[in-house]
């Protein structure tokens, strides 16, 4: 029996069966048994796990998917794999959601009569599609960023069926990076970058932490780098405000398209360096000359602030420099990337903080200039089938309804998408794709590195996997034997190039390591003329269109998990807003949730603004996904324009925002671990032991065994939500939509509030929880003990016992407990199946709160009482830490001396919130190495 | 004095059967009806007559908090050839030839909804015998719930033993 | 009813003849009523149907969620209504019990309707604690009954505190109301025939006003004075103490309990005004209830809103002085913050509007009595709604500031327990003596 063939019968089995836990069975009184049992031994209730990759983004980490009764509920980073280390980001975490997603195509679809898509069969999908291609004209196949066995098929499909396979697409096409680095390196990659081996990094316009590169891998990377153990300097340059921005040491914010200015004069500054290639230097010698103080009228930063960079790239013995995302996104863009690439082999980065060797194909990956001319031969009419493999254009692109026109213009367009999109309802057939976890294939996040994709569940729905969709058109075209599978191809290609026997290891392990492609050779130095001199940067107000941490691209947007999740800078759940700075508020007159106009040459959109703290004066953000004005794009550099001019106007109009902030300041509250109070008078330099307890009239709670904690390390946390979304799923959280949110009623267990000083100087994220105080003041009000202290210092919630008085949520100085406000509990399929069966789901009228995972311990104690023994430091952790990117929470026994959460919580920067309460917090915060002094300052 | 007598009388016998009623209310939920099986399997034969040991068909019991029910393969093993011409039998081999599990159904269940975690594997590997909750089963032919199956059914012996009475032991 | 047999048995004597008069009056008041009235019943009693029964069920249908309340919020104007009922309950016994006890004439006018009016506020602030629970159907646990789960309440919580303090105030109030009905009773028994006669008379345990009945009689009335008493007191320290124990900033203070037990003696003087004139008026009982009585209530009602004044600034300066950035801020953004029009409305209503009454004149002048009785009213409900809203609003951490505003549900059933305490209150002032005969005769020389 293959193995599609028993998770398909186990997920049949237990559809509904036996479980308490999951909602499935509420219903039914039916027991219904295993036909035959699954031969590898899979008890029921027991999880099982499967290593596979995630596809979110393409970025492709490795992930690993926890499957209880035949159906995946959690997926987390696979542990030791090269890239993510175990880790997964916020969209990682929320890919599960899109295996649920109730807006998941069903069944194939084809357009009808009336010109809308109605339900069809595959072989009428098919049939149609093969028609279509025999057609005869000129048939185009497009498709989104492909790598490994895909791209291998999609060449075959390509050569045996005579389909033009275009330039792939994605927005983030990095085309001016990488044409940096095809001329400095020759190498069209992206490489992978190594915060841990630099000491000084600079990063221009790269969000490295949210969207660039690989964000995982750096910030896993950084975080070695960070705590306890030193820290190197980060210096950020960006035009706006990013996330990334606040998580450096220091953030400059230049004036949009100005970053080639500062550069040109950093590099200038190098070139007294000995022992450059000879090419560089040329090249170097070919940069128009930039005085001090030019750049400092072009960037807008002050000499100091200029000078340190210079310094620092200067003395620094292995320094990392990167620009990319919105510096590159326009039209001097091309300019920086390559002057960036300048500076990075003229201090010899490349091979020590830049990785070629182990860097991101993108070779196939298109630029605008390609897209145009698609949509020219589009508009000629000259191409037959258009094929649309899983990609967006007319979502992502600026001009996307243009696009989208030039689609209708192909004489047949077939659409392979998962959801519905902008671009899928301008097909003529849609082909529903698989998702990734109920699929076979792999990954080439790097070269050189493999991940596997097995599939964790039969398809939901009548769907193929990417691979079988296009075996099965090549089937129908008679260009491949009946009967192939993807499966097959699959394995035949790892037995080819990772050696005979890989598939199995490849299986187990989640990866392989093949052959890696060559790293870049020298300097290809085709010549360049620099024109951002020329070039006229955006004045007056200025439009960033900024990656987003949660949509990346736009493309995750579509999943509700994402929306629920707040932004991290802006604290916006499911609304489009657009950020606008202080200043600017000021100077419009306008504040949060008043509505303006933003207008460009031919378009127009009205958003709502946040104010954003830092952010430079008439500078406007708005986030890809929230909206997308039609803001054309660079020529130069080929990337999507990100920074345009606009004007704004205020409309007098006001819009509430969901958003999940009462305050983006600490109003003196020294919330922020590492900060004080107001009021607080005398030293306070952080000491793990909490010190009034000596003068507590109360005798600390006993815990015999265990107390469990947890702590968190701010200064490698960058913010970035993932241990919200993690504890979404793993908790079964309910989604409880922009109604609710507008309402305060968000059910989010762990929230990262985030803190900025006045003067927008700095921000500060600090992930809170319930923090399971000893002396829990939730606790004594609760009039029938549905919460009370137990012996292993968890602060317990009794669902069922709860009557709903809600004291305990006011009497919580945290506020960290959510009440039901609702009956959440009963969800639409399929999203009922990502139900985790370990965790109750709460019912109307019931308080909830963090358990710190409390199915977790468990599971544990029940393995640890199988052994005899007692729970051990690394038997278990929670789901927020597993998650962690920055690898900045720890959980476990602050009873066992040896025990990491035991070191931190008696770090000398350990910090307890709200300490002089005396609730003496079991959640200890390590505080950020570069936050000083008082909260006052961000009163 | 005959009027006061014969008063007392039924009074009494009012009051009697007022009591017998509370008692019956009392005790209600242990004379649930057995519901009746797509297959009148009965433990009286297979536990009790042929003494078959529980885990050997509720094989999950010691292993998985679920104690599991056999699947229908188990079932086949033997009764591929053992009483194959009882007519229950032939349901059975039908079932396995249409390869449909049988439908059986459930008879234990904790009441509140999915607030409790109940672990079959604990209890066994603590010794726990499985007729203190679920009844004398190799006497039934058709099986009930004989226990109450509350909270005080388990915090009571939870104490007797020893056993954790944290709250967060099943209730989470 | 007839009067003959009566009036002839009491025979010319002055005294009597004067009894005789003031139990005319109070009777008559009893009279059959006219159509107004029970339209005015209906009226009410579907209100209270409608408004609160059919809200109530809707919510918990559908669930809490239909009110304001949010993440910080967890209290909405349910529990404002709370507090502000016990308030008005308490006057009842203040006025029948502790002025009993200090042997204070004036008492005698209003004791009975006060008592009602307590008897049945307690009913209105008994519904809220358990219509603002998220499962009512368990409110039962919140009682301590052995039960198969082998569970018990949790002493420690104010709110399980609450449950004893609110039932044991009510058991006492109804107590103490009848025991005191009982001689009228019989009374009225004598004025009525047929069913009601027998109602009453049921009613009035057998009293006959003899030497040995009205000594015991006494004996049990002052005992319960000297039981009820302290109840002034305990019950509503109880209730501050739901605030005063907890951790938020703007709750956490010890000044809480003797100031909200001068706010109830506020707000209750002010409703028994509110009730009682235009009671006087319409049921003419302008002899029962003479000016110097309603004068002194005013001046009762001058007195505490003085107290609770203090208690406003008061609690300014200590937050000021703690210098703690938690308790001033909530108190900086109660005068300044998004509450502001609420506040300076209670300082308004509480402070400022029965200053006047300093005046002998305005005292006296019933009219200006009742509009400022109106106007103590809303105050002291806006004080609880300040005090329980604006605390937890703005607590520690900034991040999870939110604001409340009440929505439909909440205002429908608030209406609605108005709705419901008015039709009580009608229903007393037609069907029992709204003004204690006996004692009344007994100030007769």
């Amino acid at each position: 029996m293959d193995r599609r063939e028993f998770l398909g019968l186990l997920g049949l089995a237990s559809g509904a069966s036996l479980l308490a836990g999951c909602d499935l069975t509420r219903k039914t009184e039916k027991l219904i048994p295993y036909l035959v049992p699954p031969e590898d031994g899979v008890l029921p209730g027991e999880a099982t796990f499967v290593a596979t990759s995630c596809t979110e983004c393409p970025a492709q980490c490795g992930m690993t998917a926890r499957i209880r009764d035949g159906r995946p509920v959690k997926v987390d980073g696979l542990p030791k794999h090269p890239i993510n280390d175990g880790a997964l980001c916020v969209r990682g975490q929320s890919s599960l959601s899109r295996l649920y997603s109730v807006d998941r195509i069903r069944q194939p679809m084809v357009k009808d009569a009336g010109g809308n898509l109605v339900p069809a069969t595959w072989a009428d999908a098919l049939k149609r599609s093969a028609d279509a291609l025999r057609a005869g004209r000129e048939n185009v196949l497009l498709s989104g960023r492909t790598t490994g066995s895909l791209s291998a098929l999609m060449s075959d499909f390509a050569t045996r069926t005579g389909v033009r396979r275009e330039p792939e697409f994605e927005l983030f096409s990095y085309a001016a990076v990488r044409a940096a680095n095809r001329a400095i390196f020759g190498a069209d990659v992206v490489p992978l970058l190594h915060p841990d081996r630099a000491d000084v990094v600079i990063t221009v316009g790269a969000d490295v932490v949210e969207t660039f590169g690989n964000p995982v891998q750096f910030s896993t990377l950084l975080s070695k780098r960070r705590g306890s153990h030193g820290r190197n300097t980060w210096f950020h340059v960006e035009p706006h405000a990013s996330m990334t921005g606040f998580q450096a040491d220091h953030r400059f914010v230049v004036r949009p398209g100005s970053e080639a200015y500062l550069l040109a004069y950093l590099l200038q500054g190098l070139s007294g360096k000995v022992g450059l290639p000879g090419g560089v230097a040329a090249q170097i010698a070919s940069v128009p000359a930039v005085s001090a103080q030019q750049a400092e009228e072009k960037t807008g930063l002050t000499t100091s602030q200029i000078d340190e960079l210079r310094h620092a790239l200067l003395v620094a013995e292995s320094p990392l420099l990167v620009a990319g995302s919105v510096s590159t996104a326009q039209e001097s863009g091309l300019d920086t990337a390559r002057l960036a690439a300048l500076i990075q082999s003229a201090c010899g980065m490349h091979g020590k903080t830049l990785d070629f060797a182990q860097a991101q194909d993108y070779s196939r990956v298109g630029t605008m200039a390609d897209v145009e001319r698609l949509m020219g031969q589009l508009d000629a009419g000259t191409v037959g089938a258009l094929i649309l493999f899983d990609t967006d254009p007319v979502a992502q692109l600026p001009m996307g309804d243009k696009f989208g026109a030039s689609i209708d213009k192909a004489a047949f367009a077939i659409g392979v998408s998962d959801m519905l999109t902008p671009t899928m309802e301008r097909c003529d057939v849609v082909l529903p794709l698989s998702h990734t976890l109920e699929s076979w294939g792999d990954a080439e996040p790097a070269s050189g590195v493999v991940n596997a994709i097995q599939p964790a569940i039969a398809p939901l729905f009548d769907t193929r996997s990417n691979g079988d969709v296009l075996l099965s058109l090549m089937i129908e075209l008679g260009a491949a034997a009946a009967g192939t599978t993807y499966q097959q191809y699959v394995y035949d290609r790892w037995t080819r190039d990772l050696g005979a026997g890989a598939g199995a290891a490849m299986l187990k392990q989640g990866w392989g390591t093949g052959p890696a492609k060559a790293a870049g050779g020298s300097a290809g130095a085709a010549g360049h003329t620099f024109t951002f001199a020329q070039s006229t940067a955006p004045s007056g107000q200025v439009l960033v269109i900024a990656p987003s941490v949660r949509w990346y691209d736009g493309r995750s947007a579509v999943l509700p998990l994402l929306q629920e999740v707040p932004d991290p800078l802006s604290a916006v759940t499911w609304d489009s807003w657009v950020s606008v700075g202080m200043e600017t508020c000021k100077a419009m007159g306008i504040e949060e949730s008043s509505v303006v106009e933003l207008r460009g040459e031919g378009w127009s959109v009205p958003l709502t603004v946040r104010p954003q703290p830092g952010l430079a004066k008439d500078v406007f953000v708005v986030q890809r996904g929230a909206a997308n004005p039609a803001v054309g794009w660079a020529r130069s550099g080929g990337e999507a324009n990100a920074v345009v001019a606009i004007t704004a106007a205020a409309t007098g109009r006001k819009e509430r925002l969901s958003e999940v902030s009462g305050s983006l300041y600490q109003e003196g509250r020294g919330i922020v671990p590492g900060t004080h109070p107001e009021h607080f008078n005398g030293d306070h330099s952080g000491h793990g032991e909490p010190k009034h307890e000596e003068v507590s009239f109360y005798p600390l709670p006993k815990y015999p065994n265990y107390r469990w904690a947890m702590a968190v390390d701010l200064d490698k946390c960058i913010g970035c939500n993932a241990c919200v979304a993690a504890c979404y799923v793993e908790n079964n959280i309910p989604m409880v939509g922009r109604e609710q949110h507008l309402r305060g009623r968000e059910m989010a267990w762990i929230r990262l509030e985030q803190y900025y000083e006045k003067d927008g100087s700095a921000g500060h994220f600090v992930p809170t929880m319930c923090q399971h105080c000893d002396f829990a003041p939730c606790e004594p009000v609760c009039p029938v003990y549905a919460t009370y202290h137990n012996d292993e210092g968890l602060n317990a919630q009794v669902y069922n016992r709860c009557v709903g008085t809600r004291y305990c949520g006011n009497n919580c100085p945290y506020k960290q407990r959510r009440f039901n406000y609702f009956s959440y509990e009963h969800r639409p399929y399929p999203m009922n199946l990502m139900t985790n069966p370990d965790v109750s789901m709460r019912g109307k009228g019931m308080m909830e709160k963090c358990t710190m995972c409390v199915q977790r311990i468990r599971k544990a104690r029940d393995v640890a009482k199988d052994e005899k023994r007692t729970i051990r430091e690394g038997d278990l952790t929670t789901a927020c830490a597993q998650a962690c990117p920055g690898k900045a929470i720890v959980f476990g026994n602050l009873l066992d001396e040896n025990s990491e959460v035991h070191k931190w919580a008696h770090d000398s920067r350990s910090n307890r919130i709200l300490e002089e309460l005396g609730t003496s917090p079991g959640v200890y915060y390590l505080s950020d190495n570069h936050v000083k002094g008082n909260g006052s300052h961000g009163a | 004095m005959i009027k006061r007598i014969v008063d007392s009388a039924v009074f009494g016998y009012f009051a009697l059967m007022m009591v017998l009623i509370l008692l019956l209310g009392f005790r209600w939920h242990t004379h649930r009806k057995a519901p009746v099986q797509p297959i009148a399997f009965s433990h009286a034969t297979h536990a009790g007559k042929l003494n078959l040991q529980c885990l050997f068909c509720h094989d999950t019991a010691d292993k998985s908090y679920y104690a599991g029910v056999p699947s229908v393969q188990k079932c086949m093993s033997c009764h591929q050839a053992v009483k194959t011409e009882m007519p229950e039998i032939q349901k059975l081999t039908k079932y396995w030839n249409d390869k449909e599990p049988v439908p059986w159904e459930r008879v234990h269940r904790i009441r509140i909804r999915n607030h409790v975690y109940f672990s079959h594997k604990r209890h066994i590997a603590a010794g726990a015998d499985c007729e203190h909750c679920h009844g004398a089963l190799r006497a039934m032919t058709q099986v009930r719930q004989v226990k109450s199956m509350k909270m005080g059914f388990c915090v009571s012996c939870h104490e007797a033993n020893h056993a954790p009475t944290d709250c967060l032991i099943c209730h989470m | 009813m007839e009067h003959k047999a009566v009036a002839t048995s009491a025979a010319a004597h002055p005294a009597a003849m004067k009894r005789l008069a003031i139990e005319r009056e109070v009777i008559s008041a009893m009279q059959k009523p006219g159509l107004l009235y029970w339209a005015l019943v209906g009226l009410f009693a579907t209100g209270f149907a409608v408004f609160l029964l059919g809200a109530w069920g809707i919510q918990i249908a559908k669930g809490i969620g239909l009110g304001g309340q949010l993440n910080p919020v967890g209290w909405g104007i349910y529990i404002v209504n709370f507090v502000f009922w016990v308030g008005i309950a308490h006057s009842g016994t203040l006025i029948s019990a502790v002025l009993f006890l200090f042997r204070s004439k004036f008492r005698a006018s209003f004791n009975r309707a006060a008592e009602a009016m307590t008897v049945i506020a307690v009913m209105c602030a008994g519904m809220y604690p358990l219509i603002h629970l998220g499962r009512v159907w368990y409110a039962f646990w919140l009682f301590p009954y052995p039960n198969q789960r082998l569970l018990w309440t949790n002493f420690k919580s104010p709110l399980e505190w609450d449950v004893f303090a609110i039932s044991t105030y009510l058991t006492i109030s109804v107590v103490f109301f009848y025991v005191g009905l009982i001689p009228d009773f019989a009374i009225v028994k004598r004025y009525t025939r047929g069913v009601s006669r027998h109602i009453y008379s049921v009613l009035s345990l057998g009293w006959v006003g003899s030497k040995r009945q009205w000594r015991n009689y006494n004996m049990l009335y002052a005992l319960l004075a000297g039981l009820a008493t302290p109840l002034v007191l305990s019950v509503h320290s109880v209730v501050s103490w739901d605030f005063a124990m907890g951790i938020v900033p703007g709750w956490h203070t010890t000044i809480f309990a003797p100031y909200f037990v001068a706010g109830a003696i506020f707000s209750g003087c002010a409703m028994v005004l509110t009730l009682c004139i235009p009671m006087r008026k319409i049921q003419r009982l302008e002899n029962v209830m003479p000016i110097e009585h309603f004068e002194k209530l005013a001046k009762t009602m001058l007195f505490t809103s003085m107290i609770v004044g203090y208690a406003y600034t008061i609690e300014f300066l200590l937050a000021y002085y703690s210098g703690n950035v938690y308790e001033f801020g909530i108190f900086k953004d109660r005068a300044t913050g998004y509450y502001k029009f609420q506040y300076w409305g209670m300082v308004f209503c509480n402070m400022i509007v029965p200053l006047p009454l300093f005046i002998k004149k305005l005292r006296r002048n019933l009219k200006w009595l009742f509009v400022t009785s109106i106007f103590v009213n809303i105050g002291m409900w806006l004080e609880r709604f300040v005090i329980i809203i604006t605390s937890l609003a703005h607590e520690y951490v900034p991040y999870a500031w939110g604001t409340y505003q009440p929505r439909g549900v909440e205002i429908s059933i608030m209406i609605g327990t108005f709705c419901f305490f008015f039709m009580m209150f009608l229903l007393f002032a037609k069907f029992l003596p709204v003004v204690a005969i006996t004692e009344k005769k007994e100030e007769v020389q």
